[in-house]
């Protein structure tokens, strides 16, 4: 069988999701629905399938597409933030569309967390933070992880367990 | 970001840590390294009583919630599921998800569907899941994706298909969008669409009905060919009562392609699977939708009362006959669709082949009417609606729920429960009290509160304690949340209660606290009583009423009273009333007893029979004939009839207060100060409990009449304007209900006539000038009652009418003829003997006495009639 791009977007269509609302932050969410990034890696994803080395691989690939399409979007939108305070407020409020065929209620409850996760992060250091995304969202191994940070794999789990820890308590969990 | 931290000297050692490393870093620190992270030494840890494992537990549980943000609702992809291989993720629904699967032995590719581990707890939903792959596996057709094999592997309960090679129909109709075309040429879709609904004939022949069809159920093979999938919602049409219902209590399914009845939580045919397969139709082939919305509330809107768009309003030149399908497929009523696939079937393939089809349209008046019915007030109230249902989860249940999942599933099973019991509102039958009372007028036990309703909630409370919900939950079933409307409301004061209702609702959007299932239940308490204010007299706008009820509806489906009201809103506002109350009592003989028994009293008020003094319901201006089929069926349906009512046409209620009122001001037309006093009060009453626009407002215009009798012109309003039309006959009316003697009415005739030349063609401004002309002995009252006559459909009160007429004419035979037929017409024919009986005897005090002598005549013959019974009555001279 062959993997196609359908179906591995499919697979991480949540990794993905969660990666682009993280990596958006809350400002740049309010002009733009993570939703609709997502379906913007997912045609670039289909566009660009045959550059895919091996399937396994999908994730990891499919997940940096994700990260350069936000880290562009970033980019561009830098000076439209600063431009136009007035609609920080616009999108917060918004309802949740009717022809969103996810299905509301799962969408909201995703959403919920998405939001409860990110709220705690934001109080989380540098390091304790990154360390969750790289390893746990974006998915990246402890080897590739060290070589970003700058620290042994040792150093990473340990790194992780603390962060986890504090990740904890902002959860409450 | 992180390409951004600069390298450094790789340490062993964390550098952020204030202290050195605890114990419980090093040991999650190496279960991350194993990548364990298993259950076994979650159990483990758990049986451990210290502080270093219970830091450990709270990490792994912080790691949980990570993983589930990244994996979704459904957990990881598994490697194995019983036999087969698991090699992706096909889909995701609301029920689990489809993987792809390789099964070894047979050396080949199935789709897996898999029940969400949410729900694999739950018996309903394991019993839910099951009967999907037994209805699937009972239907064997080309055009539905065949199951394999069902099984339970480690906790997972899962089914094997068919794998189609291609992809569902909604990703072609999202493809085909994006570049801004429709998925399927309509004659293609006319020959594909054939065999799904030939596929949904032989699931209804089978009586099971599918319940969610839409393009994401029907897959797209690679040669094109459609398959429908997905019996997930599907229920065996012998015990179809609606439950259209999910785990949470809100709906279940996609709005978009829900027909009316299936958004309005009523009973589900075979008509309304065809229902979805028009719009999954429509879409394809023009890529848009026949109804659209922005939010859930303005699609419900659009779905109940709007008119759905046709093929032409899409594309440049559609064909005619397929067009004609869609319309016949998207009708409101289910009894205007195609009542089975195969007929669907039939006509989708002469399409396709190129040969004629000959559907009916529906006529053009009932085109017309529809329209007219449908309701464009979209209040923030319904936008506000939106936010409070649709964002279920609250953020206090994603924290439990993390906790123990199994308890907590329980838990929320317990509570959903409570709240459907709630919605069919057990142990409190009526509604909350006054709502039933002030629309029929008949005294409803005020029941407690149900004793089984607070234990289930006691028993929620001892099971999780620290659940606000549940104290939410209990406050919205056992407090009235505007116990001033509620007061308002019972003296059927719906205008002042309908305002503070408004109120509530704009606050409530405001405040959303205790859960969704606590914030829906005072949600749909709120909507059904304004539905109930607005169907007063006082209000009178049904429409609105229809959004309020519906919202009710679709927040507690299965609910008695909104479901009873919008019975009475389906007959009443039926271009076929006859026909309406006939489908009712159809459907009643299997509904509950509270349902019918609220219809029934609802219809008895409605038909204005003989409406218990009481009641408060608006008037529908409904025909003879309609009244007299909704009676009947009240009748049939109460074991005894409601006291204390009054003859027809006599104010009720609020109207009848209003009416004493004006009788006093009309006692006082001699004296000016007591007259003015007594206008001043009851104006003021009148303009703070009605309406604006209600015909109550009637009341107070006829004040004017009273106040200024040689005034001429059209009554004028508060501005120094003309009144509408209606609103002036309402005076007009409420004039001839204070029944002045003659000689004081003859003031007004003459205005009257004025307004009736200028507005001939007013609804109901013959019978008013029948009743003028007949108070008044004008020598035109036969003819106006003559005019009544022909216009009202046998109605025995125009024939009463014309029968005074006549006997003030002396033609006494002529009105025998009239009683005769009143008798016979009417819906209590013993109660209009006696009527005539003693109209007869007054009439006789002023007779010559060769007329006296007739009547005379005629009176005893009527009531040695009503001795032996009035079935005997011969008719003619």
């Amino acid at each position: 069988m062959t993997l196609t791009p359908e179906v591995a977007f499919e697979q991480h269509r949540e990794r993905l999701l969660s990666v682009i609302y993280l990596r958006m932050g809350p400002n740049l969410r309010v002009r733009m629905d993570p939703e609709d990034v997502l379906q913007e890696v997912a045609i670039e994803a289909v566009n660009s399938w045959s550059t895919l080395s091996a399937e396994e691989n999908a994730g990891a690939w499919l997940v940096t597409l994700a990260r350069r399409k936000v880290a562009r979007i970033l980019r561009d939108q830098l000076g439209v933030a600063a431009r136009d305070p007035r609609r920080e407020h616009s999108i917060k409020t918004d309802l949740p569309l009717a022809d969103r065929r996810s299905g509301p209620v799962t969408h909201a409850d995703r959403r919920d967390r998405l939001e409860l996760l990110e709220q705690a992060m934001e109080r989380l250091s540098d390091n304790h933070r990154e360390v969750i995304l790289l390893m746990k969202i974006e998915g990246l191994s402890a080897r590739e992880v060290g070589e970003r940070m700058g620290r042994s794999e040792n150093a990473v789990h340990l790194l992780l367990s603390r962060a986890l820890k504090r990740l904890a308590e902002e959860l409450k969990l | 970001m992180s390409e951004n931290i600069p390298h450094a000297e790789p340490e062993d050692f964390d550098r952020d840590a204030d202290e050195a490393s605890s114990a419980a870093d090093r040991r999650m620190a190496e279960l991350l390294r194993e990548q364990g992270g298993g259950r076994d030494l979650r159990r483990e840890l758990q049986g451990e009583d210290s502080e270093e494992a219970s830091d450990i537990l709270s990490r792994l549980n912080a790691l949980d919630f990570v993983q589930q943000v990244v994996v979704g609702e459904h957990g990881a992809v598994p490697e194995r599921i019983g036999g087969y291989q698991i090699k992706g993720v096909l889909g995701r629904g609301g029920m689990g998800v489809v993987y792809l699967g390789w099964q070894q032995e047979l050396e080949r590719e199935v789709a897996l569907k898999v029940l969400s581990q949410h729900y694999t707890a739950d018996p309903t939903m394991r019993k839910r899941f099951r009967a999907e792959a037994r209805a699937t596996a009972a239907l064997h057709h080309r055009h539905i994706v065949p199951i394999y094999d069902y099984g339970e592997s480690q906790g997972m309960l899962f089914f094997a298909m068919e794998r189609v090679d291609g992809m569902s129909l909604d990703k072609h109709i999202a493809a085909a969008r994006r570049v801004d075309r429709a998925a399927l040429p309509p004659l293609e879709a006319a020959r594909r669409f054939a065999g799904v609904a030939d596929a949904l004939g032989l699931a209804h022949r089978r009586r099971l009905l599918h319940r969610d069809v839409k393009p994401g159920n029907i897959l797209v093979g690679d040669d094109g060919t459609l398959a429908l999938t997905d019996f997930g919602l599907a229920k065996a049409l012998d015990h179809a009562s609606m439950q259209l219902t999910s785990k949470d209590g809100g709906f279940l399914g996609t709005l978009h392609y829900a027909s009316p009845e299936q958004a309005l939580g009523g009973e589900l045919t075979p008509a309304s699977d065809l229902y979805s397969l028009g719009v999954t139709m429509f879409e394809a082939v023009t890529g848009s939708l026949p109804r659209s919305g922005k939010t859930t509330e303005a699609l419900l809107q659009s779905i109940l009362h709007g008119t759905p768009s046709r093929l032409r309003d899409c594309l440049p030149k559609p064909p005619r006959d397929l067009e004609a399908v869609l319309d016949k497929l998207l009708a409101r009523e289910p009894g205007d669709r195609y009542q089975d696939g195969e007929a669907l079937a039939r006509d989708l393939q002469r399409i396709a082949d190129g040969e004629p089809v000959h559907i009916r349209r529906l006529p053009l008046h009932v085109r017309l009417w529809r329209r007219a019915r449908k309701n464009p007030v979209l209040t923030g109230a319904l936008v506000a609606v939106a936010m409070l249902v649709l964002a279920t989860a609250t953020l206090v249940g994603v924290l439990t729920r993390e906790k123990g999942r199994g308890l907590l599933s329980r838990h929320q099973n317990r509570l959903v429960a409570i709240a459907q019991d709630v919605g069919r509102e057990r142990g409190s039958p009526w509604g909350p009290p006054p709502l039933l009372q002030a629309l029929t007028g008949v005294e409803v036990p005020e029941l407690p509160v149900g004793d089984e309703i607070l234990r289930a909630f006691d028993e929620a409370h001892a099971e999780m304690p620290d659940d606000p919900a549940v104290q939410a939950m209990r406050r919205a079933y056992e407090e009235d949340p505007v116990p001033n409307a509620s007061a308002f409301l019972a003296a059927g004061r719906g205008f002042e209660a309908m305002l503070l209702y408004d109120e509530a609702i704009r606050a409530a959007a405001d405040r959303r606290t205790g859960g969704s299932l606590a914030v829906e239940l005072g949600l749909y308490r709120l909507y059904l009583a304004r539905g109930v204010a607005r169907l007063t007299a006082a209000v009178a706008r049904p429409n609105d009423a229809r959004t309020d009820l519906a919202l009710a509806s679709y927040l507690r489906p299965g609910a008695v009273f909104p479901m009873a009201l919008l019975d009475l809103l389906d007959v009443v506002q039926s271009p076929n009333v006859v026909g309406a109350v006939e489908r009712l009592r159809r459907e009643l003989s299997r509904a509950s007893a509270e349902r019918v028994r609220a219809v029934a009293l609802l219809l008895w008020a409605a038909a204005g029979h003989a409406p218990p003094m009481q009641a408060n319901l608006m008037s529908f201006a409904l025909a003879f004939d309609d009244r007299r089929a909704m009676q009947r069926l009240a009748g049939d349906l109460l074991t005894e009839p409601p006291s204390g009512c009054v003859a027809s046409g006599e104010p009720t209620g609020l109207g009848r207060r209003f009416a004493e009122a004006c009788r006093k001001a009309l006692e006082q037309l001699a004296d000016p100060d007591r007259l003015r006093s007594i206008v001043e009060r009851t104006s003021k009453v009148i303009v703070a409990s009605a309406h604006p626009e209600s015909p109550l407002q009637g009341w107070r215009h006829v004040l004017q009449l009273l106040t200024q009798p040689r005034e001429r012109g059209p009554l004028l309003g508060d501005d120094g304007e003309p009144l509408p039309a209606a609103m002036q006959l309402a005076a007009w009316r409420a004039l001839v209900q204070l029944q002045p003697r003659g000689s004081l009415l003859r003031l007004w005739l003459v205005r009257f006539e004025e307004f009736r030349r200028d507005h001939p063609g007013q609804a109901g401004v013959v019978e008013v000038a029948a009743r003028m002309h007949l108070l008044a002995g004008s020598p035109a009252a036969e003819q106006w009652a003559n005019r009544w006559v022909a216009q009202a459909n046998g109605d025995p009160a125009a024939h009463l009418c014309r029968m005074q007429a006549r006997l003030g004419a002396g033609r006494v035979l002529a009105a025998q003829d009239d009683a005769i037929v009143a008798v016979q017409a009417s819906i209590d024919p013993e109660r209009t003997l006696r009527r005539v009986v003693q109209t007869l005897v007054a009439a006789s005090r002023s007779a010559e006495p060769g007329v006296l002598e007739q009547m005379q005549l005629m009176a005893d013959r009527f009531r040695e009639q009503l001795e032996i019974g009035v079935r005997h009555l011969g008719g003619g001279r």
